[in-house]
């Protein structure tokens, strides 16, 4: 019997086409669209509004890709996209424990829970000990920096409260790894950023970008020509963890320089399938059961072509029924397209694999395009930062210098 | 029991494996200057014999997977950890 991560044939403009669906790798919760934060770069259009997710619309969600054959051997459960702590821990107790009743036991499911922080307390520790959370905290560097655009509803920086829920989390021996989002000015301090970094009792960190995206329309980093200076940063930050913190993982570098010692010349076209471009590798879902796939940033969004990107409700509509549904057909098909333009236009593709969606609509207006400002950022200055160290390392002297 | 859902199966025409996402792709050059500096820094590596070690040179080996190391055939099993979405 074929697994849903199989081929389908999906309908485009006009011709069928092949597509591969999942299998299941993020289960993106939506428990509420609030957040206790007002952080002035956010893209959540719906942070005000306090709903919160039904338990029985979590066990539908579990049941739904269970039942639509998606899952492999595990997934993760993401709660996601508004601040999960607002919840409190017995929300998720009872949540964890009701998936875990649904899950067959062969199947192996993790809890991802990316939070601001600011709520961690005692019983947050334990919980997160005890479940087994897999927790990570949205820290941008040092107080100028972080207070920056991480502020409270009546605009007040968070960086001192965040730090005293930090050492918290290191006394009680939470582990957790931080994504920090880089602005156009943290780059240009790296030395500042390691110093702060290298402080905390983390072993994992990660760079977003301040990106240009659904309710945030303009960022710091990506409207600047900051490409060099982003290389120079991670290469110069690469310098510092080699020499003080080299058991600090770095997402950005380690994971281009690994991209890169196992890349095939000859398998280069299979392998690289980002969860945001591959149909229901991502499954998202809202506070109604409300659901989407590819950039989870897309659920809650809307554009003059696609009108929303909501592909049904969990409740009435199955795998099937999307997978046959018009909008469905022509976000995917528009979503591929994106994905071939880039396989024919970037050089870079065999290390990314197509881009985000999310990012091209909102830079582009268009899924079906190519190379963005995010791009440029996030995937080639990454990759030229790491064969830079490689070529550095190894001796190889860089095109023209020989 | 895990159940298998049937009607789906209608939609899905094989077995085969995983496949890129489109039927006739167009490709960029394959040896394009990313290409051309990845294959020059591999080609470093394997002149000395024994990668895992060279990257320890530079003491990035922690941070590096060598799943198949020195068979490099099964990179499709290679999990691309650093494309998936905040990586969570």
């Amino acid at each position: 019997m074929s697994k849903a991560w199989n081929l389908v044939d999906a309908a485009s403009h006009g011709s069928p086409r092949r597509q591969q669906i999942g299998p299941l790798e993020l289960l993106v919760l939506q428990g509420t669209p609030f957040c206790n934060l007002d952080c002035s770069y956010c893209y959540l259009p719906d942070r005000d509004d306090r709903r919160k997710m039904d338990l029985a619309v979590a066990e539908k969600a579990v049941e739904w890709v269970l039942e639509a054959n998606l899952v492999e051997h595990e997934f993760t459960v993401v709660w996601h996209a508004g601040e999960p702590l607002v919840l409190g821990v017995d929300y998720y107790e009872q949540a964890i424990e009701r998936i875990r009743h649904l899950v067959p036991a062969e199947i192996e499911v993790n809890h991802s829970i990316q939070s601001n922080g600011v709520l961690i307390n005692e019983r947050w520790c334990d919980f997160f000990k005890r479940r087994n959370i897999r927790l990570g905290l949205s820290v941008d560097g040092p107080a100028e920096i972080h207070d920056a655009f991480r502020k409270t509803r009546d605009g007040k920086g968070t960086h001192a409260k965040l730090s005293r829920k930090i050492e918290l989390l290191s006394e009680q021996q939470v582990a957790f790894h931080v994504i920090a989002v880089l602005t156009g000015q943290s780059i240009r301090d790296p030395e500042r950023m390691f110093e702060y970094f290298s402080g905390l009792d983390i072993d994992y960190l990660c760079f977003n970008l301040e990106e240009i995206e659904a309710a945030n329309p303009e960022s710091t980093l990506l409207k600047q020509d900051c490409y060099r200076d982003y290389v120079d940063f991670l290469e110069r930050f690469f310098e510092l963890r080699q020499q003080y913190r080299p058991g600090l993982q770095i997402r950005e570098i380690d994971g281009a320089i690994n991209s890169i010692a196992n890349w095939r010349a000859t398998a280069q076209h299979e392998s690289v399938r980002p969860q945001e471009n591959t149909p229901f590798k991502i499954l998202n879902v809202d506070v109604e059961g409300n659901f989407s796939t590819f950039s989870p940033e897309l659920l809650g969004d809307e554009h003059p072509r696609y009108g929303d990107f909501r592909l049904g409700n969990l409740s009435s509509t199955s795998l099937e029924d999307c997978l046959s549904d018009p909008h469905y057909q022509r976000i995917a098909a528009d979503i591929a397209d994106g994905v071939n333009r880039c396989r024919g236009e970037c050089d870079y593709f065999d290390l990314c694999g197509g881009g985000s969606p999310s990012n091209k609509l909102a830079e582009n207006g268009r899924l079906d395009s190519g190379e963005t400002a995010f791009c440029r950022l996030q995937r080639k200055a990454c990759v030229d930062a790491a064969l830079d160290i490689l070529e550095k390392n190894l001796g190889i002297c860089a095109e023209g210098q020989r | 029991m895990r159940k298998f859902f049937l009607t789906v199966i209608a939609f899905f025409c094989s077995t085969a494996p995983a496949q890129a996402a489109t039927d006739t792709p167009a490709q960029a050059s394959a040896d394009n200057e990313i290409n051309k500096r990845i294959v020059r820094i591999q080609q470093r590596l394997q002149a000395k014999q024994d990668k895992p070690r060279a990257l320890d040179d530079i003491r990035i080996s922690q941070w590096v997977n060598f799943p198949n190391w020195p068979n490099w055939d099964n990179w499709n099993n290679w999990n691309n950890n650093w494309n998936n979405w905040y990586n969570y």
